[in-house]
């Protein structure tokens, strides 16, 4: 057998008490797709940012190609060819697609920038690896599938021959996500190797070669995809079975609880941002939202939560019209908001867990008597909330922010579902959590339907929306294209209404 | 069976060296600071060590020294105390200075006032006035900013000329003492006897000004760290968003914030009148309000941190006026010094922020062979 093309022998990086890889061994070979799977804060991204240059090992050795070498900087890394796709796109959205991939290149005629030739390599690679944009386009303009897209043709311009992908389907549609895929079998094809970070299951079995799995910091193994089933692959991740694909039973229509009427809301010179919703949710239903990111999903959730002020329409809660709807108004007719992006809104980052779980009761006894907070009483509810919401913290009055996201989302439901005695606004709940996480979150959705509180759940998560979804609706540039009953016979309508057909157009 | 929250804790001793670090990097700042001006001091041709030793000896070779430290101290106290606040809540207020000069016009219009008051009253009433004063001036960049989100550091840094051109005209014009002598300074009247603060140390200058700022500081503690309304207003100031999502309303809790921040300004310059100067002049403050910034961003907002700062402040002035007496050093070198110690303390702050920067930049440097 030929030496493998990268090998990372007993790789050791600690942060502070926390030993974030210890003595992974890690190899990836020639021409092969090679996953790293892992629940968040098992060491995948720190291992593949020291193999980038970003993060020195406290000790361990790389060889690559058969030599060893020390990466000091991404410069070094990219000298011997290896590239990384980061979870978050590193691109100038004011700049074309051509000059990005311009940015920080070495021109043979410095000063000048070599448009021409990089404009010939581009349709090169467009030919050669199916990897066709539109070079004159700006980057803001691209869906960020596109985006994606760039950054890849930026990697291989610098020379690749092993390519690292953070997470890479996070941000993307399934449809993006098929054509991603596509193109990625095209560069193995050519001889790229990649390494694929995930902790989705069903994608990772789908593209690999081979996986390795990560938990908390330690190698568990490596498989040869073929070998794989979800079931090993969980038990591997999360040290523990987990039911995964519990169908949850689906709840019957009752009275409706949430009713918006051609609701609209208009942004000045941005015009329309939601167009004439109309939508019933009724007492222990979910109703899913489907949708592309960025198709007005979040702005409705802001809206029915009164973050936002709709221009247009009506609202009603339990059939009583709301007028001017503001948070504090929603929270007291029993609205619980699990918000999109947890740590900037859900969370205020440097209170303790105890009061971020009180943050929206400040006000309220029995947390506040004469103004003044009582902190044993706030003490005494975290403590309570976390054993009940199963929060991994050491104390109640450690910040949050040295959570995990998972455990930060937990506070985030916690304080929410206390809150929700009708209805429930939860925006990507489990978005980038663990399998072990993201089932407790389902879960606690879950009791919270039966107890009778009405959940939209919006998520771009399809199989998430299908298995607990009562109906979904799809949502389309600020527009509700049709809502159809939560069962996977629906899925090619479902997927077909989120580029943009009507449910009529779909249902013929 | 999981061991990464355990590990990721705060435990006791952790919390304790934070702490430390806390304390010992405005401490670092000062040092380093010190180390300039000792430079600066050997360009001029003296000996550093022998005029640092005059400067030592400035501040602690007596009582009277001792409390003149605690008299600089309590302007820089009382308004950094209310910067902190601000700062706290993501509000950067920059007009400490006018908001000290129309408290301090306020409370000594009351002061001069022959009311035949008795003393306690007076006290208090001229200290109300130096809030309504300061706070009314805080209160419209607050409301400026609030409703039609204008930029606070330039509307109050502009009332900061404003304010103190209106002291100017009142000193020169209605409020001026005795205006029909020869050579009639720009300044009002003595205050009323029973309106002065009383000498709590004597033979010191030290007045009830400082229990005062220490009663504030009490004050001001339990407020931000103990009352609904402080959590509040760290909320807005660290994550605005959350803040807004939580039902909580910023844009009122800037303006009360602004106003109580202002309101301090006025009661420091009412302080400063009726503890030390006894009448308002023309251009009466040295920029305590902008010395302030340094102190709230050196005490790290904290009114204990404030405290402590505004103390070393102190003694840096009170020395140096030592060291030029004794060793022949111009007490602008303090100046200098002070202006260090700003510069460190941001110093100190761009290197604790230096990892994360670094990497966010780190991937964008890149060049192809």
């Amino acid at each position: 057998m030929p030496a493998p093309l990268l090998e990372m022998r007993q790789i050791v990086k600690s942060f502070g008490s926390l030993r974030a890889n210890d003595r992974i061994d890690f190899e990836v070979r020639a021409g092969e797709t090679h996953a790293l799977l892992g629940e968040n804060g098992a060491g995948k991204t720190t291992l593949m940012n020291i193999l980038y240059g970003l993060y020195q090992p406290d000790s361990g050795e790389i060889y690559w190609k058969g030599e060893k070498i020390t990466l000091h900087s991404p410069r070094d890394a990219i000298r011997h060819r290896i590239g990384m796709i980061h979870q978050h796109l590193m691109l100038v959205p004011n700049l074309t697609v051509l000059e990005n991939v311009l940015v920080g290149l070495r021109s043979p005629k410095a000063p000048l920038l070599p448009v021409r030739e990089t404009l010939s390599r581009l349709e090169d690679f467009a030919v050669q690896y199916g990897l066709s944009v539109d070079p004159a386009r700006k980057v803001k303009e691209l869906p960020l599938g596109l985006q994606q897209r760039v950054e890849i043709l930026k990697a291989l311009f610098r020379g690749a021959d092993l390519l690292i992908l953070d997470e890479p389907t996070a941000v993307l549609s399934p449809l993006e996500v098929e054509e991603l895929f596509a193109v990625l079998k095209n560069l193995v094809s050519k001889g790229v190797s990649i390494i694929f970070i995930s902790h989705k299951l069903d994608e990772v079995l789908r593209i690999s070669d081979r996986i390795t799995v990560l938990r908390q910091g330690k190698r568990i193994g490596t498989l040869e995809a073929g070998h794989a089933t979800r079931e090993i692959l969980t038990e591997m991740m999360v040290g523990r079975s987990i039911a995964l694909d519990r169908s949850f039973p689906k709840g019957a229509a009752a009275q409706p609880i949430l009713e918006l009427k051609n609701v609209s809301l208009i942004r000045p010179k941005v015009g329309r941002i939601l167009k004439n919703i109309s939508l019933t949710l009724h007492r222990g239903e979910i109703l899913g939202v489907a949708g592309i990111d960025g198709n007005g999903q979040e702005e409705l959730a802001d809206v029915v939560c009164g973050l936002i002020p709709y221009s247009e329409g009506q609202m009603l809660i339990e059939g009583c019209p709301v007028l001017n709807p503001t948070p504090q108004k929603m929270k007291a007719a029993g609205l619980g908001y699990v918000p999109a992006d947890r740590q900037r809104v859900g969370l205020v980052r440097n209170f303790s867990v105890a009061h971020n779980l009180v943050l929206k009761s400040l006000d309220d006894p029995p947390f506040n008597a004469y103004g003044f907070v009582q902190e044993k009483v706030v003490r005494l509810n975290a403590q309570q909330m976390i054993a009940e919401f199963d929060i991994r913290a050491t104390d109640p009055l450690q910040p949050v922010e040295q959570l995990s996201g998972g455990n930060q989302q937990k506070v985030i439901l916690g304080r929410e579902l206390k809150l929700a005695t009708r209805l429930l606004v939860a925006v990507h709940p489990t978005r980038g959590l663990d399998v072990g996480a993201t089932e407790s979150v389902r879960r606690f959705l879950y009791s919270q339907k039966e107890r009778g509180v009405g959940i939209l759940l919006i998520s771009a998560d399809l199989d998430e929306l299908l298995a607990m979804s009562d109906r979904i609706a799809v949502m389309f540039r600020g527009e509700i294209l049709g809502i159809v009953p939560g069962e996977r016979a629906f899925l090619p309508a479902i997927s077909r209404m989120m580029l943009g057909e009507h449910l009529e157009a779909v249902v013929q | 069976m999981r061991t990464l929250p355990s590990l990721l804790a705060n435990t006791a001793a952790e919390r304790l060296s934070h702490s430390i670090r806390a304390l010992l990097q405005p401490l670092g700042a000062v040092l380093a600071a010190l180390v300039v001006g000792a430079a600066l001091i050997a360009l001029t041709g003296v000996d550093p060590f022998f005029a640092y030793q005059k400067m030592w000896e400035g501040i602690a070779k007596s009582n009277y020294q001792i409390g003149l430290v605690l008299v600089k101290a309590t302007p820089l106290l009382i308004i950094g105390l209310g910067l902190g606040l601000a700062f706290n809540s993501g509000v950067f207020n920059i007009g400490a200075e006018g908001q000290l000069y129309m408290g301090a016009l306020i409370g000594t219009a009351i002061a001069i006032q022959a009311w035949g008051l008795p003393a306690w009253l007076h006290i208090l009433l001229s200290l109300v006035g130096g809030f309504v004063g300061g706070g009314l001036w805080g209160l419209l960049p607050g409301y400026l900013k609030a409703r039609h989100n204008i930029n606070e550091v330039i509307t109050t840094i502009l009332l900061n000329y404003i304010a103190i051109y209106i002291v100017s005209y009142f000193t020169h014009g209605p409020l001026r003492d005795n205006p029909f002598a020869e050579a009639a300074l720009p300044q009002t009247p003595e205050v009323q006897p029973s309106s002065q603060l009383p000498l709590i140390w004597p033979p010191t200058r030290l007045h009830a000004g400082f229990p005062l700022g220490i009663l504030l500081a009490a004050i001001l503690y339990i407020v931000t760290y103990r009352m609904a309304f402080g959590y509040k207003a760290r909320a807005v100031g660290s994550s605005p968003a959350a803040a807004h999502y939580a039902g909580m309303n910023p844009t009122q809790i800037m303006v009360i914030v602004m106003v109580v921040s202002g309101g301090l300004a006025g009661i420091a310059g009412t302080v400063e009148i009726l503890g030390v100067q006894h009448r308002l002049r023309d251009m009466f403050s040295p920029g305590l309000g902008y010395s302030a910034i340094a102190i709230a961003l050196m005490g790290n907002n904290h009114p204990l941190g404030i405290l402590l700062a505004s103390v070393v402040f102190g003694a840096l002035q009170v020395g140096a006026n030592n060291m030029q007496a004794l060793a022949g050093v111009p007490v602008t070198i303090v100046d200098v010094i002070q202006a260090m110690v700003i510069f460190f303390v941001a110093v100190g702050a761009i290197i604790r922020w230096r990892a994360p920067l670094m990497a966010l930049f780190k991937p964008k440097r890149v060049t192809s062979d």
